[in-house]
This record gives C-alpha cells, structure tokens and sequence, in this order.
C-alpha cells in the first residue's frame, strides 16, 4: 500500500509541473500586449513607465519564460502566490478566505446527492421497467440536462415569485460565527448543485444494482433464507457502492466548476466568485491563483480516489 | 414503403441501388425510432434546433437587436408570440437566433476539436513510450481542470466573442476526447493488419492517416453526439456569467444573465422562456446522443 501510495504521488509531480507551466505562460499568451490592455482598464496611464516596469515585474513578464516559472514555482512551494494588482493583497491569503464557503457548498451538496441518489438508483434498479422506474428515471436524465444556472435562476425566482421568498442572502455569514445563518446562506447553492450531482449519481446507481442483482451471490443469499431487504442492503447495495464512490469523487471537479455559477447567483464570496470578480477586473495574478488551486484541489480528489481504490480492492494494490 | 421496394426491384439495377440504400435508410431510422423512442424524440427536437437555426433569418418576426422602449416587458401576446425583454426586443426573434448561435458554437467547436483530439490520441498510441508519457501529462494537467474554469482561464487570455468562446471550448473537448481516441487506436493498433501494412513497409505517418484514424471514427462520433449537449450548456453557462457572447447578440444563456433577474417579478417570462428551451434542447442532445451512443457503440455505457 505505501509503496502503491508513493508511486502514485510521484507520478503527480509531472503533472502538477506541466499545470504550473500552463498557469504561468498564461499571461503570455494574451494577444497584445497584456500591460497596455492592463494599464489602459486601471486608468493609471499617467505613471507611465514606472508603471509599466512594475505591472510587468509583478507579472513576471520582465524575465526570460524558464526564469519566471521558476521563480514562482518556488514562490508556490513556499505558499506565494503573489499579489492582486488591484489591491496588492497577497493572493494566497485571498484563496484561502474564499474556500471555505466553496468547499462547505460542495459537501452539502455531496451528503445532499448520497442521501437522495441511493434510494432512487436502488428502487429503480429493484422495480426494473416498472412505471416507478421509467419515472425515476426520466427524472434522472432532465436532471442531467438543465443546466445548473438555469436550476440556480429557478431557485431564485419562482421562491421569490410565488412567496415572496428570497434566497439570496447578501451578506455572508460564516459556520463559526452563526450555524444556522450559514446554512441557510449554504443550503440552497448545495441544494443546486445537489440536483444535478443527484441524477448522476442514482443513473450509475441503477446500472450498477442491476448487475449486481444478476450475481450468483444474490441468487446464494436469497437461497439460504435470507430476507429480501437484507440480500438488497448487505449484498446488494455494498457490492454496488464501490463504482459510486469513484464517481462521486470524480464529481468533485462538476462541483468546483458549478460553484462559479452557483456563486454568481447566490452571491456568496467563495472561490467561483472570486475567479469572476478577478477576470472582471483582469487580475491576473487572481486568476492564475485560482486556477491552480482548483487544479490541484481535482489532482488531489483523484489521488484519494486511487487511494480508496487500492483500500477497497486488493488487486489495484498489488498489480 | 413495401410498394417502394416492389417498384425497385422492378427497376434497372442503378435505379435498385439507390432505391434500396433510400428505403434502407428510412427503415433503419424507422427501427431506430421504435427502439429508442426517446432517443427519436431528441433527434426530431434536434432537427427542429438545426432548422430554425438555418431558417433564422426566414422565420424570427421581428430583429433581434432592435429595441424598442414602448413595447418593453410585455407578456406573450398575439404579436409578440414569447413576449418582449426589458428593451423592447420580440423573445421569440431572440430564441430563434440564439439558436443559430447555439449550432454555430456546438458544430465549430465540435469541429474544430476533432483534427487535435485525432493528433493527439492516435500519435499518443503509435509511438508509445515516453512520447505517450509526456503527452497524457499534460493531458492530465488540462483535465486537472474542471469545464468551466478551464473555459474561463482560456476566455482570460483570448478575451469573449463568439470566436474566442468557439476556440475555447474546442481546446477542452480535443484533450477530452483524445482520451477515447487515444483507448480506440490502441485497440486498432494492435490489429493485425497493422502489422501487415508495416511489414509492406509503410510509414508511420502512412499508417496512421490510412489504416488508425479511419478505424477511430465511430467512438470519435458517439464523443462528439454526448460532447455537443456540453458544449452548447458550456456556451451557455460562459455567457451567463457574461464571458461569452456579447450582447446584443441573442445567446440563450445570455438572456438569463444578472441583469434580467432584475425584472423577475415584473416580467418572469424573460427568464423561464428561455431556461425551458434551454433545458428542452439539451435534454433532446442527451437522448439522442445516448441512443446512439448504445446503438453505434455499447462499450461505451455508462461512460
């Protein structure tokens, strides 16, 4: 297992190498140039070169490309990730306020998804081609096909619409300072990204019980006299998870990638809304932060996945 | 359709030929509808989608930029079939030429992804080896991402538009597919008249144009039938966020941007009218997609 383990985050390092690549040539790649484009926005022209040797100094565009990644793969290692060029503001300390809502959201939304997909993935799966089945499932798939700001805009309006609801509160509260405030900030975002997550998760769910049901084991089990919930549950329902649990994990990027959206809509100051406000702005330092934090955050997920892999079936360890 | 091929037979033999492929085809999709009836259901909300968008100009009432303040934020009505948005302009001329956009980006983007996704996958499987390491490297690197965010950083450096927003999207759907493509050639590759065509001594570059990338075809298209819903939610979702198509010009998920939330107790179709067309039409991609997803290519289920 160690060995497995060590082989496994070895194997990141290129990747993680060519991903920092990627985050630091961006600013290179924008057509024109970048300073213009930057010091034109800012309206700060009348500082001339000064600023313009500073603008380029702070985006590492004053080096050669090899010395540049360098210097701030360095500065990743020791947690720099340099300063927004609006508010000088270290950026690091900026991705590290705006996760915790982002990450509480994607939690939520995960508990929300199991709580809700098992059951549905199950009863379809047991009540094959039964009108409850071709529901479910019908269900499942327009899940699958609503995009999650139209699901987002929904939340807003017909709440608001029909009782005068609003869920969009405007001023963020953290978990720490007030536990039922910051629910009801979490709840709805999560409960977006849940419905999507939702009809994924009980798709695969369904596929997988059904193999699973067609098992000699299940066919054992009913045999030795053992009732119908307990052959689902205990036989049943653990042989399917494993499958399930991967793509759950493989599901943590959707719902990075959705709280860009949800974030938007709901108006809650997380990673998503970060990246935004940064583009809007053209705060490329931001920008790269953000990127690469969420790449690396996804690199990590599929380490666990692997990880759990290799706990959960003996042949990924020793292969 | 029996008449049809009683008449044929009787025909010469080229009249048969194509007689036969014609009735072949409808009967194949005949047989196609009656197993996947929603399946047939997404390709007929598919061939609506394509029509309307090559019809644009033909059947929107009215044009889709021009406002128009006294007509503002009226609700459906005999002349204005979808209502108008805050600035006067007719709902349903937008819908329709939102959905020439939508086409534009599904089929440029899915297009333009094909060629690197080919390059990538099929060179990756030939050579192998450390070429094959340091390519799925970065392939990973990209795939690190999740959608939207790699569409914002491309959107970062090449700024929004329609073309830009075309590109961006093509980027992510190559390395994606390349995955399937890279699966597909390895098979192919192994095949053995691979081999007899390298013992006949051709190239390698001969043996990928002519004997790998022909074979990877069929997964490529069942890739790009489930790629093009994504595309056009992505297209949508950028532009939402307003980093996408630019107004005036009418994208679909334009239309339900920031600014019409304002205007959601005074005028709530401005937004449920094109969320629903929005959700109906990717719900019709999905299915076609996944029916032909199981009829061209079963491996790939669940995937």
């Amino acid at each position: 297992m160690t060995r497995y383990l060590a082989r496994r985050v070895v194997g990141m390092i290129p990747t993680l190498l060519v991903l920092l690549f990627m985050v630091v040539v961006m600013v290179r790649l924008v057509p024109g140039s970048i300073v213009d484009i930057i010091l034109e926005e800012t309206a700060s022209g009348a500082e001339g070169e000064a600023a313009r040797a500073a603008l380029e100094e702070r985006l590492g565009l004053d080096r050669p490309l090899p010395v540049s990644y360098v210097n701030y793969v360095t500065g990743v290692l020791r947690g720099d990730l340099g300063q927004s060029l609006w508010d000088q503001s270290p950026v690091t300390e900026q991705v590290l306020r705006r996760l915790p809502p982002t990450l509480s959201i994607a939690a939520v939304a995960i508990v929300m998804a199991i709580v809700l997909s098992v059951p549905i993935g199950v009863l379809s799966a047991v009540r094959r081609d039964t009108w409850l089945d071709y529901l479910l499932r019908s269900v499942a798939i327009a899940g699958i096909s609503v995009p999650s700001f139209v699901i987002g805009t929904a939340f807003v309006i017909f709440p608001a619409l029909w009782f005068g609801l609003s869920l969009v509160q405007f001023r963020y509260v953290s978990f720490v300072e007030d536990p039922v405030a910051n629910l009801k900030i979490i709840i709805p975002p999560a409960a977006v990204l849940a419905i999507g997550l939702t009809a994924s998760v009980a798709r695969l769910m369904r596929t997988m019980m059904l193999e699973v049901l067609t098992q000699d084991y299940m066919r054992t089990a009913r045999a030795k006299g053992l009732t119908g919930s307990t052959v689902i549950m205990r036989h049943g329902l653990k042989n399917a998870m494993i499958p399930v649990i991967t793509l759950l994990g493989l599901q943590f990027a959707f719902l990075i990638g959705g709280s860009v959206i949800t974030e938007s809509i709901f108006a809650i100051p997380g990673l998503g809304r970060l990246l935004i406000d940064a583009l809007r702005q053209r705060d490329y330092p931001i920008i790269q932060g953000v990127v690469l934090t969420i790449g690396v955050m996804v690199m990590l997920t599929n380490l666990l996945i692997d990880m759990s892999y290799a706990y959960l079936d003996p042949r990924v360890r020793f292969a | 359709m029996a008449v049809e091929q009683q008449t044929g037979a009787a025909a010469p033999p080229l009249r048969l030929g194509t007689d036969s492929r014609l009735s072949r085809f409808l009967s194949t999709t005949w047989r196609f509808a009656r197993r996947k009836p929603l399946g047939a259901v997404g390709a007929a909300i598919l061939v609506i989608l394509v029509l309307t968008a090559i019809l644009a100009d033909v059947i929107a009432p009215y044009d889709p930029v021009v406002q128009s303040q006294s007509e503002a934020l009226q609700s459906p009505n005999s002349r204005h079939l979808a209502g108008t948005d805050q600035f006067g302009r007719d709902m349903l001329s937008r819908l329709i030429h939102g959905a020439r956009i939508s086409i534009y980006v599904g089929v440029g983007a899915t297009i333009l992804s094909i060629v690197p996704a080919m390059a990538i996958g099929v060179t990756s499987a030939f050579f192998k080896g450390s070429y094959d390491y340091g390519i799925q490297r970065i392939v990973d690197a990209v795939q690190a991402l999740p959608g939207l965010i790699l569409l914002i950083a491309i959107v970062a450096i090449l700024g929004t538009g329609l073309w830009n927003v075309i590109v961006a999207l093509s980027f992510g759907r190559a390395f994606a597919s390349s995955r399937i493509v890279r699966g597909a050639a390895f098979q192919v590759i192994s095949m053995d008249y691979v081999d007899a065509a390298r013992s006949l001594g051709a190239t390698n570059s001969r043996i990928m144009l002519r004997h790998v990338v022909p074979n990877v075809f069929a997964p490529i298209i069942v890739v790009a039938s489930l790629g093009f819903g994504q595309i056009i939610i992505a297209e949508a979702s950028l532009s939402f966020l307003g980093f996408g198509i630019q107004p005036p010009a009418p994208s679909w998920g334009g239309m339900l941007a920031g600014e019409a939330r304002a205007y959601m107790y005074a005028a709530p179709h401005i937004l449920w009218i094109p969320a629903l067309t929005l959700g109906l039409v990717v719900f019709g991609v999905n299915m076609f997609g996944d029916a032909l997803r199981d009829v061209l290519d079963p491996r790939l289920r669940g995937s």
